[in-house]
């Protein structure tokens, strides 16, 4: 019994020992799982969006394009809304800030070329990577850009307005007076086509900024100065200035208007038969493909040339079916 | 740098003699791979049942979360559509009860129908025509609005009755509202105005609240639904609808529209779990899809870490089973550190009683054993010294006829020459010298007897001798009453006579002491001799040589052999401390000493007490 004791009790000098060497190990253990659980958790990049200028529907659909993709590629998207009543310098300025703050990708809608340049400049000094949205170029600091075809935009407006005039009639263009190239590509593309066929005869046209009035006004000079059958607006405030006079005018009808945009009102006005073509680009690919491209970027692909989309060209007929519905009017609330 | 060399060294056996021993097959190097593949096989067996299971039951819980989040949002759904069914059927009553939509009663009725759910966009009454005969809020209908054309005016008008939901849709009715609404429509016969009348109400319901209940809901992290038309397969709702449009996305439609229950799409080239579920009232489908890599990254997470655990169980049972088999073999190790400290010759070693209880009995039997080998060991010892002792006996019994034969041949001459003084003293001496050899058996006698058993021998051999030498004995009054073996001094004067004396041409002379010095009793026989070379001086004592040649000892003629008997006896009885010390230079004399310790009593009496 006593040897028995004895036996029992050896292993017990060597115990302190053990129980240290199984504690240790099982504290190696718990922190190597500690480890494992942290490596499981990546930290989710941040992609800023700040807002176009002046943009309405248009802007709630790129946000919702790049929200819905941002949830795809298991990004945090950061929307830098901006104010109605902001011009080009908050949006460099709100752009700017995002930079600092520190953000993986910007992706912008630029308001003008030098905000695009500024912005630039700054975003590729600090390595962050930025995705034009609704611009062709690809200045210092953008890495990939999202855009309509400006020309093809404008040959397809050209198109669309000879078809209306039935080939025959006078055209003006009410433009801004912004020096927007995209502008001027669908100006030119537009002219492209309508200088080509016989009937059809090319007015001095107007500019106009940025407010509806101004265009209202540059519309009715235009008109009291030339008797046109057919107007091109080549931006959304244009082709409202110019719906304004026409019907203030009451000749809605008569003096057809192809325009570019899907804001609401233009789409009122399209039902209304005050305006009569809209060619139409699609907000939410523009976000969805622009957060997409940013990952991309991120991940390192190279793109020196934008990522380019079609234009839908909508009429008061075809704007409430089902395809287009979805595409002119998002789920807003 | 000597220090780190030291301790490289050190080192390098340490570790080769881990590796030996764990390399070998020694007890200790299989329990410990033995218990350590035992637990790995273990822990492996385990960790793949837990892996199937984990995985299984991974796998099974997104199937089912996926199952019951599509069935909640469907029941939802159906409860809301139930909700606005009933809801209509109110708007209805209040309406069209009395064939009066009109009167100021049923427009406090909209009133508070409108106030309480924000959810309603329109309610409209129209005539078969598709003229508008009552709407809430009141609004003109914008001339486009083309309402025949319309799907809900379609539908009312196909079955009248049955109250159809239209697939979301855009408002067409007023001027600058383009909500999108689902639309009630039901067409009625009332009997208005006593005529009976069929009209058509509508009421629109906002999407977004439908928008909510199908964007709100997660699956995974990727994870999304959309619904579907039972009918035709159209998408009524989809969180990437405009992508979808835009020819950016797909949807396997057809296959959810055949399909009740969940199944894998692999249609754009990543697994997705599609889970359908009808929403009965209203002839819609909800399809829920999860992403299958998020389930896989579960399962590899699940892996990942079970590897960790089997990897540390292996650690934690290699350390284990190293402590535990050092443990229980380090009573085997100092065993056969024992036994081999035996097989040296160090045979007073003892195992400790302790440790398992094998090895304890073990440790018992060994000692026994070993107790054993000693005292068979000692018995051995004191056999062959009682042997060594009974031949030096015999011997010495053999040199007393030897002596005596000369003797007698030496009185037998004189009484022949008549020398009758000369054999009287002889005789003398020779009797006394036999009765002091016999000395009652004893083997010690005092060194009085000793030095008188000397002085009648030298007398005889003088005689013998014809005076060819002289003698002198001197001795203190205290060695003289000490103890000595018997016997001593008597070889080492015929010794001295015989190669010292005999055939010098001078007058020999024979000097013997006894003194005590320090702790010692010395006896000194000195003669004037021829003396001894070198040579011979040195192999006078070769001890060894006595002990394993003894057979020369007994037919060697010449007292040589006696004198290393004598030398033998000292040791043998007193140790190797003591014993003969030879002096001796060549035509100067040959002096040897007698060392032995200072003993009051004889021997005898000793081993009495």
């Amino acid at each position: 019994m006593i040897s028995m004791k004895r036996v029992l009790w050896i292993p017990i000098v060597q115990k302190g020992r053990l129980v240290v060497l199984i504690l240790s190990l099982i504290f190696l253990t718990s922190c190597s799982s500690d480890a494992t659980i942290d490596e499981n958790e990546p930290k989710l990049r941040h992609i800023a969006l700040v807002a176009p200028i002046h943009a309405e529907e248009q802007g709630d659909a790129i946000r919702l394009g790049a929200e819905a993709a941002a949830k795809v590629y298991g990004m945090v998207l950061d929307y830098i809304p901006l104010e109605p009543s902001d011009d080009e310098a908050e949006q460099l300025q709100a752009a700017l800030k995002v930079l600092e703050k520190g953000s993986s990708a910007i992706l912008i809608d630029p308001a003008s070329e030098a905000v695009l340049l500024k912005l630039g400049d700054q975003a590729s000094a600090a390595d962050v990577p930025i995705i034009a949205l609704n611009d062709e170029r690809m200045t210092t600091g953008v890495l990939s850009a999202i855009a309509i075809h400006n020309e093809a935009a404008g040959r397809k407006a050209g198109e669309q307005l000879a078809d209306l005039l039935g080939d025959r009639g006078v055209v003006a263009i009410l433009r801004s007076d912004r020096e927007d190239p995209d502008l001027i590509a669908r100006e030119e593309g537009a002219k492209s086509v309508l200088s080509g066929i016989s009937g059809i005869q090319i007015a001095d046209g107007a500019a106009c900024g940025k407010r509806e009035d101004a265009c209202w006004q540059a519309a009715k000079q235009l008109l009291d100065r030339e008797s046109v059958d057919g107007i091109l607006a080549l931006d959304i405030q244009a082709s409202l200035g110019a719906a304004k006079e026409v019907a203030r005018r009451n000749v809605q009808g008569k003096i057809k208007i192809v325009t570019f945009g899907s804001d609401l009102e233009q789409l009122q006005l399209l039902q209304d038969g005050i305006l009569h073509k809209l060619i139409v680009q699609n907000g939410f690919s523009t976000g969805y493909l622009g957060v997409e491209q940013a990952v991309k970027v991120l991940d390192g692909s190279k793109y020196d040339k934008p990522i380019v989309l079609e234009t839908k060209v909508i009429d008061a007929d075809n704007m409430f079916w089902m395809d287009n519905q979805k595409v002119l009017f998002p789920f807003v609330k | 740098m000597k220090i780190a060399y030291a301790k490289r060294n050190s080192i390098k056996p340490t570790i080769q003699r881990w590796i030996r021993r764990f390399c070998a097959h020694s007890i200790q190097s299989i329990i410990m791979w033995s218990f350590s593949a035992f637990i790995l096989l273990i822990v492996i067996v385990v960790a793949v049942l837990l892996f199937n299971k984990f995985s299984r039951s991974a796998e099974q819980s997104v199937f089912l979360n996926a199952q019951q989040i599509v069935d909640q949002v469907s029941y939802n759904l159906e409860d809301y559509v139930d909700g606005m069914a009933q809801l209509y059927r109110a708007i209805e009553e209040n309406m069209l009860a009395d064939g009066q939509w009109d009167d100021e009663q049923v427009t406090q009725q909209l009133n508070t129908i409108m106030r309480s759910r924000d959810d309603i966009v329109s309610i409209a009454l129209f005539n078969e025509q598709g003229d508008m005969l009552r709407n809430h809020p009141a609004m003109p209908v914008k001339a486009s609005a083309r309402v025949t054309e319309q799907s809900w005016f379609h539908s009312a008008m196909r079955v009248s009755n049955h109250l159809s939901f239209s697939l979301p849709h855009v408002q067409n009715l007023y001027d600058h509202t383009f909500k999108w609404v689902v639309t009630m429509s039901k067409g009625i016969t009332v009997v208005h105005n006593g005529e009976p009348t069929y009209v058509i109400l509508l009421v629109d319901i906002n999407f977004k609240k439908i928008d909510e209940l199908s964007s709100r809901i997660s699956l995974g992290k990727r994870g999304y639904a959309y619904i579907i038309d039972e009918g035709a397969g159209n998408i009524v709702y989809h969180p990437q609808q405009q992508l979808i449009y835009m020819g950016l996305r797909n949807e396997s439609v057809e296959r959810a529209l055949t399909s009740s229950d969940s199944y894998i799409d692999e249609s754009d080239g990543v697994k997705r779990l599609n889970t359908v579920k009808s929403v009965v009232n209203i002839g819609w489908k909800i399809v829920g899809v999860s992403y299958l890599d998020e389930i896989m990254t579960t399962r590899e997470e699940v892996n990942r870490y079970l590897v960790q655990v089997v990897a540390m169980v292996l650690v934690l049972a290699i350390a284990v089973s190293l402590i535990l088999s050092a443990m229980l073999t380090r009573p085997i190790r100092r065993m056969g550190r024992t036994m081999k400290a035996v097989e040296r010759g160090d045979f007073n070693v003892e195992l400790p009683m302790q440790g398992p209880l094998e090895v304890v009995q073990l440790s018992s039997r060994f000692n026994l054993m070993l107790d054993k080998i000693r005292q068979l060991m000692k018995q051995i010892v004191k056999e062959q010294e009682s042997k060594r002792r009974y031949e030096l006996e015999a011997l010495q019994a053999q040199i007393n006829p030897h002596f005596l034969y000369n003797t007698l041949n030496s009185v037998v001459r004189m009484v022949g020459m008549s020398k009758k003084e000369e054999v009287i003293t002889m005789i003398t001496s020779l009797s006394k010298l036999f009765r002091l050899s016999l000395s009652k058996g004893k083997t010690s006698i005092s060194v009085r007897e000793e030095l008188e058993h000397a002085r009648h021998y030298l007398t005889i051999q003088q005689m013998r001798y014809k005076q060819k030498f002289d003698f002198l004995i001197e001795a203190d009054e205290a060695a003289q009453s000490c103890y000595t073996l018997k016997l001593v001094l008597q070889p080492l004067i015929e010794n001295a006579i015989v190669h010292g004396i005999e055939y010098m041409v001078d007058q020999g002379h024979i000097h013997i002491t006894a003194a005590i010095q320090g702790d010692l009793l010395e006896m000194t026989v000195r003669d004037n001799g021829v003396g001894m070379s070198p040579e011979m001086l040195e192999r006078i004592l070769e001890v060894e040589t006595l002990r394993q040649h003894p057979a020369p000892f007994i037919n060697t003629a010449g007292s040589g052999v006696a004198v290393r008997n004598v030398h033998d006896r000292i040791q043998l009885y007193y140790g190797h401390r003591y014993g003969l010390e030879y002096e001796s230079e060549l035509e100067e004399g040959t002096t040897v000493r007698i060392r032995i310790p200072i003993i009051h009593e004889s021997g005898e009496e000793r081993e009495h007490d």
